[in-house]
């Protein structure tokens, strides 16, 4: 029940609605009772269409009822000629129109009228759309007229350019439309596929589309529908899916993709090759899940180091038995381990004639903003913008107006946060690769004092042996992120916002995990610490729980490598 | 045409304290005189408004006060030889009561009273060869009859009756350009079903093919200035979708999107002080729907007087931990 207001009514008004209301009752209960008698006794005839007719007036949403008359017209199928069975089902269409008209959401109504259609020897397409008009006048945002209208499109088979226009049409009658920008944004790929399959639309009609949407957005700058509408424009272009790290070891061997998978043989498999020979095995997702973008390998037989010391080592990716992807390894050393590694790609990747629409747009933008200073639908287009022009160009402007997003927008203001978070990661992965960060050897990476409150790509540090995440905003929800983490051996998170380690993956190679300054209060809360089995240190100091005068002995009978002169 | 911005006020004389004794009384008194009004006018959605009462009242940890013989002895009655359960006697099989009745009989761990082989043959001859599901025989599609089928198999342990890879792409058909799904290929997204694809999503492990960003900016854009969330943009808050939004934000890992406190305060203000129960927003009707929703979506906040509740199935998390389900869940 949506949107009864709560009355006030005297005495007298009570007992004239309760009579009413005994009164319906008793029709509804009579009324279905003869029906559901009269079905029982295969008993179809032009009575149980009246009175499910009234039933269905009163209210259309008994599927029952409206059952037992489509089982009424199936059976005057077989009785009627062909002309009268058509009119008994035109008489349907008046019936959900009243029952449309008293509530214009129900389903069951929409549902019957759809099947009346498609059951009718003739229909009469043409009407349904222009009914589908009226209806769209009368409330532009009824998802079920606009449903109703693309299975009558679909059935009339009406062009989708027909349709194109009509969505126009509908927008530039009112940009505040979202129904009707959604409608666009499926027809256009279909209209206007990109040859390139980067983007959803061709480049000429992704400009016009900015182009219009531009004009929406500066008609009425407050008005969500829109907006929506161009961050879909301004996504970033599809990837596909591809080997982006690997690594093998005599004890750990994996390979990361640039997108988390489920890996099955027959659709999506991986393949580890050494000296150009299959290995033998199977591959499981890292962390609690089914999908990962971690995959360990598990071989049939150990890798020996000896088949590290030379030869070849590469992981195939393939596709429905089609390689689409390859990484080859290189040796670190004789019998030591191999890896691999490929550059992260954050970029937009706008052809240079759509990134100079963008910056006329991002020049337009600022120009709105200083009208209307805290529009934070302008504030976030720009950006969206200054990343899909120049990522780098625009970094200190970028989080900047993402602090003032904070701001405005105070209830989204943990979305802003970890949108920052993302950006920080991006760009510290970015400046990284310059300085080798594929390179497994002992720096630390230090993704420190960021005030990160989320965890985003992780899996581009997957080969690295030592982390530091220190100063940071990070929660406990964050942990599960860290299954990325194979290589990993020294993890710092000192002050974090850690309440317990509840999410824990379990990572093999971890030896020293840092805990300092967190919000750590029982010994409870570090029963998942248990999924490092490897760990020798633990450091808890400026944790309540470091107060524990029995932690050292819960913390040893979980971990069994533990040194007792490293705990806290 | 400047856009007035669809929302409510709240003021001070709505409630701010959650009155779960009255929520306990409204949810036990509710049916308890079968010729009332809205009791009996509700009759083709008696299996849902059973399963939402129950689900309520076992959040407030008072789930003796129903009748459970007399709720088992109905759910019997309502399964027809096609398999499949009705809304009330009488009525017709459908999915959506299918997996109410499944959700109780879960939930008071009787799956035995009814033939699970004929709950499982009957969702299994819903599906369609392009994955989608019928709500029932007579062909309506919709995503929600996808949750229903996968949410009621998998508490049943039988996912594998049907072809979960075609259903999933079927409801990965029904993915739009923010995000977001709705009813078919084609449909506007919508808080509601969105709630329903990322739900079966969760529970057949493909949630990782979700635009988990995307989507949870656009779910928690969903948030007004009174705290209330909508089920789409540019319409007005509603208790339901505080659930709906909520979950789908929870199974994506990204609950803290939305601003916690504001949206606490929205929900308890759609409390009715007299009767007990939740309505839409402050000041209407309460009904068992909204009652659940509203407790559901406060227990998803951390409110500890409620107990937990799992967020992909609507139902106490120690039951889905009882079957051993493990929806996915993201995180970030």
């Amino acid at each position: 029940m949506h949107g009864r207001v709560k009355t006030r009514s005297t005495a007298e008004q009570q007992e004239v609605k309760r009579k009413e209301r005994e009164k319906k009752v008793k029709l509804y209960k009579a009324g279905v009772e003869k029906l559901f008698q009269k079905r029982d006794g295969n008993c179809f005839d032009n009575e149980v269409l009246e009175i499910s007719a009234q039933l269905l007036c009163a209210n259309p949403d008994i599927y029952t009822v409206w059952n037992i008359r489509r089982q009424v017209i199936l059976y005057f199928k077989t009785e009627k000629s062909s002309e009268d069975f058509q009119l008994l089902l035109e008489n349907e269409l008046p019936l959900t129109e009243q029952c449309l008209r008293a509530n214009p959401k129900s389903y069951c109504a929409w549902h019957h009228r759809s099947w009346v259609l498609d059951t009718m020897p003739v229909p009469n397409w043409k009407r349904e759309l222009a009914l589908c008009n009226k209806y769209l006048e009368l409330d532009e945002r009824n998802f079920h007229t606009w449903d109703y209208r693309r299975y009558i499109v679909t059935r009339a088979q009406v062009p989708a350019e027909d349709e194109f226009i009509f969505s126009t049409q509908k927008i530039s009658t009112n940009f505040s439309n979202y129904s009707s920008w959604h409608y666009r944004s499926r027809l256009l790929p279909s209209l206007f596929p990109d040859p390139l399959n980067k983007r959803p639309i061709r480049e000429d009609k992704h400009k016009e589309e900015l182009s219009l949407v531009q004009n929406a957005t500066f008609t009425d700058p407050n008005d969500q529908s829109a907006w929506f509408y161009q961050r879909w424009l301004l996504g970033r272009a599809h990837q596909s899916l591809l080997l982006v790290q690997a690594f093998v070891s005599e004890q750990l061997t994996f390979a990361v993709l640039n997108k988390s998978v489920r890996l099955d043989k027959s659709n999506l498999s991986l393949q580890l090759f050494i000296s150009n020979n299959p290995i033998k095995g199977s591959w499981k997702p890292c962390g609690c899940n089914v999908d990962s973008h971690v995959w360990i390998f598990v071989p049939e037989n150990q890798i020996s180091s000896g088949s590290l010391t030379s030869g070849s080592l590469e992981v195939t990716l393939h596709h429905q038995n089609k390689q689409i992807d390859q990484l080859n390894l290189h040796i670190k050393g004789p019998g030591v381990e191999a890896w691999g590694s490929k550059k992260p790609q954050f970029d937009a990747q706008f052809s240079q004639g759509l990134t100079s629409v963008l910056e006329t747009e991002l020049d337009s933008y600022h120009q709105l903003l200083d009208l209307e200073p805290d529009s934070k639908w302008t504030l976030l287009t720009i950006v969206l913008l200054m990343q899909a022009i120049d990522r780098h160009l625009y970094k200190d402007d970028t989080m900047q107006k993402i602090g003032q997003l904070k701001k405005i927008d105070s209830l989204r203001s943990g979305y802003y946060e970890d949108l920052r978070s993302r950006y920080e990661i991006e760009y510290f992965l970015d400046n990284q690769e310059k300085d080798g960060l594929s390179h497994p050897a002992c720096v630390e990476v230090k993704l420190s004092g960021y005030n990160l409150s989320a965890l985003y790509h992780l899996h581009y540090l997957s080969l690295m042996q030592q982390v530091n995440l220190s100063c940071n905003q990070l929660t406990d929800r964050s942990l599960p992120q860290l299954h990325a983490l194979q290589c990993c051996q020294v993890l710092i998170l000192d002050e974090n916002l850690l309440e317990s380690l509840n999410g824990m993956p379990s990572l093999t190679s971890l030896l020293s995990l840092s805990l300092k300054n967190n919000r750590i209060s029982t010994k409870d809360n570090l029963k998942h610490l248990v999924m490092c089995q490897n760990l020798n240190s633990v450091h808890l100091s400026g944790n309540t729980v470091a107060n524990d005068a029995d932690l050292e002995v819960y913390l040893k009978g979980l971990l069994p490598k533990l040194k007792t002169e490293e705990v806290i | 045409m400047a856009t007035l911005l669809k929302d409510v006020s709240l003021n001070d004389s709505h409630p701010k304290e959650l009155l779960l004794v009255k929520h306990a009384d409204y949810i036990a008194s509710y049916g308890v005189n079968k010729d009332e009004y809205e009791y009996c006018m509700t009759e083709y959605l008696r299996m849902s408004g059973i399963y939402w009462g129950l689900t309520a009242i076992e959040l407030m940890d008072n789930l003796e006060r129903m009748n459970k013989q007399e709720i088992l002895d109905f759910i019997k009655l309502c399964q027809d030889e096609s398999g499949g359960l009705s809304a009330s006697v009488g009525h017709d099989p459908h999915l959506l009561y299918t997996l109410s009745g499944i959700q109780i009989l879960t939930m008071y761990d009787a799956v035995d009273v009814i033939s699970i082989d004929k709950i499982v043959q009957y969702v299994k001859s819903l599906q369609q060869p392009d994955g989608s599901f019928w709500g029932d025989k007579w062909g309506e599609v919709d995503t929600r009859f996808s949750f229903c089928a996968v949410a009621c198999l998998s508490l049943l342990g039988r996912l594998d009756a049907i072809d979960v890879e075609k259903a999933v792409e079927f409801v990965l058909s029904c993915m739009n350009f923010d995000g977001g799904f709705g009813s078919r290929p084609g449909a506007e997204s919508h808080a509601g079903l969105i709630y329903c694809c990322v739900g079966m999503l969760s529970i057949t492990g493909y949630l990782h093919k979700v635009d988990a960003d995307l989507l949870g900016w656009w779910l928690c854009e969903r948030q007004l200035p009174s705290g209330g969330l909508n089920g789409r943009p540019e319409k007005l808050p509603d208790v339901c979708y505080s659930w709906w939004v909520l979950a789908s934000l929870s199974m994506l890992g990204r609950l803290h999107w939305i601003q916690r406190d504001a949206l606490i305060r929205f929900v308890l203000a759609c409390q009715d002080t007299e009767t007990g129960g939740f309505s839409d927003r402050p000041g209407d009707m309460p009904d068992p729907f909204h009652t659940l929703f509203g407790l559901a979506a406060l227990s998803l906040l951390g409110v500890t007087s409620v107990k937990t509740i799992n967020p992909t199935y609507c139902m106490p998390q120690y039951v889905i931990d009882r079957l051993k389900l493990k929806p996915q869940k993201l995180s970030v």
